[in-house]
């Protein structure tokens, strides 16, 4: 049931003496602000769906070059988007400063104006340069709009701007000394940003997207410090994966939409330990190279620090056991040190131990996603070993048939026991 | 008026300026720069975002100067100025690479590979490396300063140079000059037998 529909439905409830008044009250506030939203949802929809099109279709006209204009009259025409998505904003924040549609349309059409201006003051005249450059420019340019008039539309593209500039810096000048610095301070000051839309719709849809760019923006980036990439580096990755899934904890606010910090740090998590299942992965272990040591001793020190403070109101292995997979990581790297098979065997381990974990946790709170998240787990384990194991086809076939029935067995147990129990109510 | 939009109006105006801001040094490089005719041979890519170009691959870019660093050099992209001067022809060269930026002559910022320590610059990347032209023209352009082959064996290309203004380290390309003939008057005016690249290209065949 959606959250609109249950506001509609409490004068029912209460007469039906399912609710007292007072906990339809209490409900009617809670979902109070999305149901005035509501109405207006749509309209936002198509506001920020229009300017998004109308400035990319400024973008691509504008591509065209236009050769038969003079120069100073495509130097004018550059600014037409820009003075257009300023007046609409400043008339927004003057005249319908409560009106989201106007606020996102119009920052939306601002910072495409603002895109397509630089882009026409390029090619006019033929300023060369990399894709890296105009996208710093943009984000530069598109900065403000986070907070005037405080755009969470703009706050999106800003992010995935200021990532994919620090992933082309780093990329294609991999084996020069190029480090994208300028990703910390434009992250950075998106950051009380983030930290005032979460007090102010931390609940929200809009803040689980919020949350989704800002995990993969500060996930991505900061793996884009390191000088080169061993087996060493992961630790790194895999320590602040796990921070990543402590975030709700360490916010301790409840009903907070930070579930999109522990899907990406759980999913990095996973895939790191798919990768360092296998033998090969460990063997050739380097220690000549200790430049990004330090780096990689920050971003484990933020792992700890995040764990303790989250100890206070976490008990071990609560809700998901990702936080305590660093753990199982650093003990198979310094394992893996000296024996590369006993450290793969001990991600395999941590693998199951993750997977039974995490059906454990779906079974006991009624998950089915959850419950079939840990089978996946435990089933890509399993599968995984088909590559690197020399297993004849009759026993591969059972196991494909093992794993197979105990996914449909568990699946079929959770949906009878929900049934029981809705029965029972 | 609102605080909010009291400030919105000078993010508006920091917003202005900065695309204003690079219009108006590329103009004054543009109106006082000193002018140097680079050769070069264009190659048709495009922009996601800015369009349709064509980029410039200097001769000057080429050639054997000393390093600034000679000696201290570890593999990787270093930063340097190229002291220009001119050939007996008339087009543009480096006659050095050094440090700072000198106090008298022209000069332009330029990047360079080191391959470890050899004290030898062979290759390096000018601070401009494309023209922009209309969408649809920038094939045209390449295949213009392209060899035919046609008749069996390969004709010789039509020269072609940038012309570029310099004033105090800035560049800006004020045009492509193909067969002594800037490219706009190319492509608005193709002539019917002016080469046999020339021809077959911009008469589509």
């Amino acid at each position: 049931m959606s959250e609109p529909r249950i506001t509609q439905a409490l004068p029912e409830l209460v007469r039906e003496g399912i609710l007292s008044a007072e906990q339809a009250e209490r409900i009617r506030v809670r979902y109070a602000p999305d149901a005035l939203q509501g109405g207006g949802r749509l309209l936002l929809v198509f506001a920020i769906l229009g300017s998004l099109l109308v400035g990319l279709g400024i973008l691509l006209i504008i591509a065209h070059n236009w050769d038969d204009l003079s120069r100073g009259t495509r130097t004018a025409l550059a600014f037409v988007p820009v003075l257009l998505g300023q007046g609409l904003v400043w008339y927004g924040m003057l005249r319908k400063p409560e009106v989201t549609a106007w606020r996102e349309g119009s920052a939306v059409m601002l910072a495409c104006g603002l895109c397509a201006c630089v882009s026409l003051i390029a090619q006019i005249h033929h300023i060369g340069g990399a894709l890296d450059g105009y996208l710093l420019t943009c984000s530069l340019l598109i900065l403000p709009l986070l907070y005037l008039p405080g755009s969470f539309c703009v706050s999106l593209i800003y992010l995935a701007m200021i990532t994919w500039y620090a992933w082309i810096v780093r990329f294609e000048h991999f084996s020069g000394s190029d480090r994208p610095w300028w990703f910390i301070p434009l992250l950075l000051a998106a950051l009380p940003y983030y930290l005032r839309e979460a007090r102010r719709i931390g609940t929200s849809t809009v803040f689980w997207w919020l949350s989704l760019f800002m995990a993969l923006s500060v996930g991505f980036g900061s793996q884009l410090f390191y000088a080169d990439w061993s087996q060493a580096h992961a630790l790194g990755v895999v320590a602040l994966a796990g921070a990543f899934t402590l975030v709700p904890w360490l916010h301790g606010r409840s009903g907070m939409r930070t579930w999109p910090w522990v899907l990406v740090g759980g999913a990095t998590m996973l895939i790191t330990f798919c990768v360092f299942s296998f033998r090969p992965t460990w063997e050739g272990m380097d220690g000549e190279e200790r430049v990004d040591w330090p780096l990689i001793a920050a971003f484990t020190t933020i792992g700890i620090i995040a764990y303790i403070l989250s100890s206070r109101v976490r008990r071990p292995f609560e809700q998901w056991p990702y936080p305590e997979g660093s753990a199982l990581f650093l003990i198979s790297f310094i394992v893996g040190t000296f024996s590369p098979a006993l450290a793969a065997i001990l991600m395999n381990i941590a693998l199951l131990v993750l997977g039974v974990f995490t059906v454990k946790h779906g079974t006991e709170r009624g998950s089915l996603r959850r419950m079939n998240l840990g089978l996946t787990i435990l089933s890509a384990t399993i599968f995984m070993r088909f590559f690197d194991s020399d297993l004849n086809f009759v026993v591969r076939g059972l196991l494909f048939i093992g794993v197979g029935v105990g996914f449909l067995f568990m699946n079929l147990r959770m949906v009878r026991q929900r049934n029981k129990q809705g029965h029972a109510a | 008026m609102p605080r909010r939009v009291i400030l919105f109006l000078f993010v508006a105006a920091a917003q202005l300026a900065v695309p204003a801001w690079m219009l108006v040094g590329h103009e004054r490089v543009r109106k006082d720069g000193a002018v140097f005719l680079f050769r070069t041979a264009p190659v048709d890519p495009r922009d996601p975002f800015r369009g349709e170009y064509v980029r410039l691959n200097f001769e000057a870019q080429q050639g054997s100067w000393t390093a600034p660093d000679a000696g201290t050099m570890e593999y990787g992209q270093r930063n340097a100025f190229a002291l220009l001067d001119t050939d007996s022809l008339g087009y543009a060269r480096i006659t050095a690479l050094v440090d700072h930026a000198p106090d008298n002559g022209p000069y332009l910022p330029i990047r360079y590979w080191t391959m470890g320590d050899e004290g030898t610059v062979n290759s390096l990347e000018l601070p401009f490396d494309r023209y922009y032209l209309e969408e649809g023209d920038g094939p045209k352009t390449e295949a213009l300063l392209a060899p035919d082959w046609s008749s069996g064996s390969p004709s010789t290309p039509l020269p072609a140079h940038a012309v570029v203004r310099i004033l105090h380290g800035q560049a800006v390309i004020t045009d492509l000059v193909v067969g002594e003939r800037s490219i706009h008057d190319w492509l608005k005016d193709p002539p019917k037998e002016a080469s046999p690249a020339a021809t077959s290209v911009l008469t589509g065949s």
